[in-house]
């Protein structure tokens, strides 16, 4: 996957924290890329889990549920490097 | 009562259930909250959650599967001597559910009724104590009710418990004559110090603001795969069986995801593990036994050893194995 690819992730992700919570991300890219989905964007658990599933769909990728704690996938950076190590493109 | 203690040990001679006729579907929680369809049927395993009418208490949860009971199984309410209810939503903090219950049936001065606070885990606590109450006191028949109206306790706009939880309630005819399946030796466990994973607080005697319930969804994911398939092995153990020997397995329906994850992480064989919340959605403490009466109870072909797994709230655990009891012995 290419840079570009990477901006596209980081693009749905903010979306889908939008939509789950309602509220501007008013956070810059950088900052963005290091938040928590839990602590720093306002997603509760189920947010998480339904975020997740989205990403699943878009990227045709399958995110084990033992490698949300030991990857820290809940943190936006970590999520989008897993989806460009795993997926399709 | 019989007044001899020699009793052989009641096993459950039937389970009734009673899910309130409304419901909340998917498409009014998509609406509302803006989830994708497809999560909540595919992830969730949820399609409808059924919700208690505004008029309709705990108690009437448990009085509506009780009469249902009196339908499927010929329960004659004369010959009942102990009434157990599993709430952590009564009508009231005190008298105890089971005592409006008691009163609505209009049941006998003799019969023994108290509540026991447990939430997910506590289908299998309630089996324990009702079978070794029974057997100490002599009781040949006994109602072990559970019933949960999560409906009250939820924030109506918390789209972190709304779309998960249904309300439901379940009656289970424990017998000494006539059981169909026979608990073997149970394991428990609790961790209090993780008690705030799922809490209701400000409803009780700490002073605080009263507020709707709160859950970290992570926090009881973690505490199942980490405390629960250990618990299974413990109580595989203590029953001197292996995985291979469980002909199905029935754990507390908390989602179709978290289910998953704990078949995966058992090994077993995804066909003899139920997922069955489409049409009740999460309903706590009535989850195990509302899906052993829709999947095991009266089956043309009952498994012969049901697992059965109750985690959640407290946080606490507990399992069992539920052996048929052959026709010739019952």
């Amino acid at each position: 996957m290419t840079q570009q690819d990477l901006s596209n992730i980081l693009s749905f992700m903010k979306v889908a924290t939008v939509e789950a919570t309602s509220q501007p991300v008013l956070l810059d890219d950088a900052d963005f890329r290091a938040a928590d989905f839990l602590q720093d964007l306002g997603l509760d658990s189920l947010d998480l889990i339904s975020l997740l599933f989205d990403v699943e769909q878009e990227y045709g990728i399958k995110v084990l549920e033992d490698d949300i704690d030991a990857k820290k996938l809940t943190v936006v950076e970590n999520l989008a490097n897993y989806v460009i190590k795993n997926g399709k493109g | 009562m019989n007044e001899s203690l020699d009793v052989a040990l009641p096993g459950i001679r039937h389970i009734s259930s009673y899910l309130p006729p409304a419901q909340l579907t998917n498409d009014e929680v998509v609406e509302r909250f803006g989830f994708n369809e497809e999560f909540l049927t595919q992830k969730l395993g949820i399609v409808s959650r059924p919700v208690a009418a505004l008029e309709q208490a705990t108690s009437d949860l448990c009085v509506a599967a009780i009469r249902k009971l009196e339908t499927e199984a010929a329960l004659d309410l004369a010959m009942v001597e102990c009434l157990i209810v599993v709430t952590q939503s009564p009508d009231f903090i005190l008298p105890g559910t089971s005592s409006l219950v008691h009163g609505e049936l209009g049941l006998d001065h003799a019969v023994a009724a108290f509540d026991i606070n447990l939430g997910c885990s506590g289908f299998v606590y309630g089996l324990s104590v009702a079978q070794s109450f029974m057997a100490a006191n002599g009781m040949h028949n006994g109602l072990l009710v559970t019933a949960e109206e999560y409906s009250k306790l939820l924030d109506p706009e918390d789209r972190n418990t709304i779309p998960l939880f249904g309300d439901g309630a379940s009656a289970t005819w424990l017998s000494a004559k006539q059981a169909l399946y026979q608990p073997g030796r149970f394991t428990f466990g609790s961790d209090g110090k993780r008690y705030d994973a799922v809490t209701v607080r400000g409803s009780g005697t700490r002073i605080e603001e009263r507020k709707p319930l709160a859950m970290d969804g992570r926090a009881i994911f973690r505490f199942m795969v980490t405390e629960v398939p250990d618990d299974i092995a413990k109580c595989l153990a203590r029953n001197q069986l292996h995985a291979d020997d469980i002909d199905f397995w029935v754990f507390h329906q908390a989602s179709a995801f978290m289910l998953d994850s704990l078949i995966k992480k058992l090994g077993i064989a995804r066909e003899k593990a139920i997922i069955d919340l489409r049409d009740t959605g999460n309903t706590t403490s009535s989850s195990v036994p509302i899906a052993l009466a829709r999947n095991v109870i009266g089956q043309a072909a009952p498994p012969d050893r049901v697992l059965i797994c109750g985690f959640g709230v407290g946080v606490s655990w507990a399992s069992t194995v539920l052996t048929a009891v052959k026709e010739t012995k019952r």
